[in-house]
């Protein structure tokens, strides 16, 4: 495994980013990596983009990953993870990505149009061929609660091997960072997440 | 569960910690009694944090008025013998200068930091702007972190000297560092009986020491510069904070201050140069360590100067340049080296870099590439940020919309403000003329219905806002009778940050209980002609107080009070009360729009094959506002 990695979480105001990106970053430093976390929200809670940078195996570094250094793109809405991969990724990383949509209120309105997820697949296919779609939102409410799709997201994360993280840290990670009786979802959740990406192999 | 980060006691530990976590964690440690704030991006989780620490041992946490209160709050404690705080987003340290430029004169007794969040690139703000030139303009010492472990230290290290040289401070902190995690390492926390006995004296071993007016000011003035000599002297000229890297030999040196040192760190590794470049870390950006500047300068031949914000760094290190002959060419953003506006990223310091020390860069992506991957972008549909389902806000700017239509009034004059009530001014509303900095919409409205334009003017303004800086606007209209509307859109809470509880709700940041401060009986009390309350989610009662509102001859206001949404909806899950949702009836759904164009919820979901609306049921709040614009009755409590 590569010392230095660069991951990004794509996603929209409300589904969840900054834990998956504090879990992770928590069960990296205590596995002894440095680790930088650099987020862009601020405004996102209204809906806008939100985009986690997780920077392992450097002290000093850049907050956020130089473009087209990113190894990994992990993506909770799909026009999202196409916005950060073509914008981060490099050429041939990965992308694990769930298919539901957040429709913009603009396309709504009828001012913008929402591409098929088969446009924005091919458009991904220019920047690698490694693309998993693992069905998130599913599986979170298969795991009890829609909202616990970012943690089927981390699961996923997990199980593809590309942070050197060990899956029993992270279960102890999250115990320790989602809210007080959410835990036993929260871990089914990550546990459906693991599994949908063994399957895809 | 979360053990909370601000109260675990594990001294030696690493944790994971946002910038703003580490600076509250650095001030509890550090001994801090009271802190003031008002809630601005990316400042906010510093007294959201610090509120923690009220919750387990007696010191005094508060959200303020305005940030010149916050300010006069945390060096009034100061007086009497307390470390204190106040933190603030950059926009804030402008409203509370005027009091700073004037007790900057006398100093502090307990150590006094403010700490002030800059947002290069205004992610989340009206403006972008360097404070650390506003630390020059008083003369005051900067401490820029660099890392979330740098800020907390800083932190502890600042009280200390702000007691010992009787001088306030400002840790300068960006977004990158606020919102920005890495391993900090905990300290100890004092314990419940460690806290000061206050005890205030007026000559506070100066005569007169909290004096500054006319008879003395000189005087203070002169006492400043001298304290700000020995803090050169005793610390900036002296601390490790600020040193140099790589030997001093290279011909070739970089200066870089915070922020910019990491993603400096990164541009020297990746161009092959982290050996061969000499670095001068900077940590007090101001005033900076003339002897060291001086000494790095000898023998160089080309110097650049990396910083986020604006030349503060670079025009001192010119000064000193200059006053010594130095041979080296100074380069930066003065000097148009660095792209401005906007961040600085990693791409514009590697590129900044090469350029100056002839370093070619190979580029990772090719020309081509760059243009396609720029391609795909353009199948992404903008993402514009919305008023949530059920918001009242969404409702009241329907009620405003429709009152404007029932009077024909085509073409009004609407002054928008700081807070979610702004984010119409994307369709279907776009009904915003102006927004400027908390409170301006109010006073603009004073000029404008002043200068005689016939347009009605309009100015709408949240609860905290109206609090902030919104209150002696219109006391300003009522006495100088200035006809215009005042809408305000009462929410309860300030919602755009996070939901700090204002004035007008009862609650301090530790959750422990305050009185509340009612909108309608203040404004009343001015005696403006018409004053009234209304709910938000009545939109018809809205609409017709509205109405009479632009009627009447004097300045008027009219409350819409409706709780925040993404609040209602936290209550109701800690009462465990379902939700009700909304559907359509597509047999009644004629597809005429109106609820799509006129009101334009962000749960709505046009079916553009068999034309009509549906209401997204994960995302519908239950509001039915819907039910009260849709005119053939298509909405239905499902």
């Amino acid at each position: 495994m590569k010392d230095r990695i660069n991951l990004l979480v794509a996603g929209v105001g409300g589904q969840g980013n900054v834990l998956i990106s504090r879990i992770i970053g928590r069960a990296l430093l205590e596995e002894g990596h440095a680790v930088w976390v650099g987020e862009t929200f601020g405004m996102g809670q209204r809906g806008g983009p939100v985009v986690s940078h997780i920077r392992v195996g450097r002290e000093q570094a850049a907050p956020q990953v130089p473009r087209y250094q990113g190894d990994l793109v992990l993506g909770l809405e799909p026009v999202e993870t196409l916005r950060v991969v073509s914008q981060y990724l490099r050429k041939g990383g990965e992308v694990i990505m769930n298919p539901r949509p957040v429709m913009p209120t603009n396309v709504n309105s009828g001012k913008g149009i929402y591409p098929t997820l088969v446009a924005i697949r091919e458009a991904m296919e220019k920047v690698t061929p490694n693309i998993r779609v693992i069905p998130g939102t599913e599986l979170a409410q298969k795991a009890g609660s829609p909202q616990s799709l970012n943690m089927v997201m981390m699961g996923a994360l997990v199980a593809s091997g590309k942070v050197p993280v060990s899956a029993q840290n992270v279960r102890r990670a999250l115990e320790e960072e989602v809210p007080q009786g959410t835990e036993a979802l929260n871990l089914r959740a990550f546990e459906l997440g693991m599994e949908a990406y063994r399957e895809t192999v | 569960m979360p053990q909370h980060l601000m109260t675990i006691r594990a001294p030696g530990q690493k944790i994971m910690m946002t910038g703003n976590e580490a600076i509250a964690r650095g001030a509890l440690e550090a001994g801090v009694e009271v802190a003031a704030a008002y809630p601005g991006t990316p400042s906010t989780e510093i007294l959201e944090n610090l509120a923690q620490g009220a919750q387990e041992w007696p010191i005094h946490v508060e959200w303020s008025v305005n940030e010149k209160v916050a300010f006069e709050v945390a060096f009034g404690a100061s007086m009497a013998g307390k470390r204190a705080l106040v933190s603030m987003k950059h926009e804030g340290l402008n409203v509370m200068l005027d009091s700073l430029s004037k007790m900057i004169y006398t100093g502090v007794k307990g150590g006094l930091l403010l700490v002030v969040c800059d947002d290069p690139h205004a992610t989340s703000s009206s403006n972008e702007q360097d404070s650390r030139s506003l630390a020059q303009f008083v003369d005051m010492l900067v401490f820029e972190p660099s890392s979330p472990e740098e800020a907390k230290r800083m932190v502890i290290e600042g009280y200390e000297l702000s007691e010992r040289l009787r001088t306030p401070l400002m840790i300068r902190s960006v977004t990158r560092i606020s919102h920005g995690k890495s391993g900090v390492q905990m300290g100890p926390l004092p314990g419940p009986g460690q806290v000061r006995a206050p005890f205030f004296d007026r000559h506070d071993e100066i005569r007169d020491r909290w004096f500054c007016c006319a008879f003395n000011h000189l005087e203070k003035h002169r006492a400043h510069h001298e304290t700000m000599k020995r803090v050169v002297e005793e610390f900036v000229e002296v601390t490790g904070w600020n040193h140099v890297e790589n030997g001093n030999d290279s011909p070739l040196g970089v200066v870089a201050s915070g922020i910019a040192y990491n993603i400096l760190k990164e541009a020297l590794e990746a161009l092959g140069l982290a050996e061969d470049v000499s670095v001068l870390k900077i940590a007090t950006p101001y005033p900076l360590p003339g002897k060291r500047v001086r000494s790095f300068l000898d023998g160089k031949e080309k110097v650049l100067v990396l910083e986020e914000g604006d030349p503060v760094v670079e025009m001192q290190l010119r000064a000193y340049a200059q006053n010594e002959g130095a041979k080296a060419t100074i380069r930066g953003q003065w000097g148009g080296d660095v792209p401005k506006p906007g961040e600085l990223t990693f791409e514009r310091c590697i590129e900044t870099i090469g350029k100056i020390f002839d370093v070619p860069m190979s580029p990772r992506v090719s020309d081509r590439e760059v243009l396609e991957r720029e391609e795909l972008l353009s199948l992404i549909p903008e993402r514009a940020l919305t008023m949530c389902p059920g918001c009242p806000h969404r409702a009241t700017h329907y009620a405003l919309m429709q009152a404007l239509r029932a009077l024909k009034i085509k073409k009004p004059i609407i002054l928008g403000d700081i807070g979610c009530y702004e984010l119409s001014h994307e369709p279907p509303f776009d009904n915003i003329d102006s927004i400027y900095n908390m409170g301006a919409g109010v006073g603009l409205a004073n000029g404008l219905a002043q200068s005689g334009v016939e347009n009605p003017v309009i100015a709408l303004i949240g609860d905290s806002t109206l609090f902030h800086a919104g209150l002696p606007a219109f006391i300003n209209a009522v006495h100088n009778r200035a006809r215009f509307l005042m809408l305000v859109f009462d929410n309860g809470t300030t919602a755009m940050t996070g939901h700090q509880p204002p004035p007008n709700a009862s609650m301090m940041p530790s959750g422990k209980a305050c009185p509340s401060i009612p909108i309608l009986p203040l404004l009343k009390a001015t005696g403006a002609p018409y004053v009234v309350a209304t709910s938000a989610f009545d939109t018809q009662g809205t609409q017709k107080a509205i109405e009479e509102g632009l009627r009447c001859k004097g300045p008027a206001a009219v409350i819409s009070q409706g709780p925040c949404a993404l609040e209602s909806r936290k209550a109701r899950r800690k009462q465990k009360i379902a939700r009700a949702s909304y559907s359509v009836d597509p047999e009644k759904c004629t597809g005429c729009r109106l609820c799509i164009d006129r009101f334009g919820c962000a749960a709505f979901v046009w079916h553009e094959d068999e034309k009509h609306c549906a209401v997204d049921p994960i995302l519908c709040d239950g509001c039915g506002v819907c039910a009260q614009v849709c005119p053939k009755e298509a909405f239905r409590i499902s």
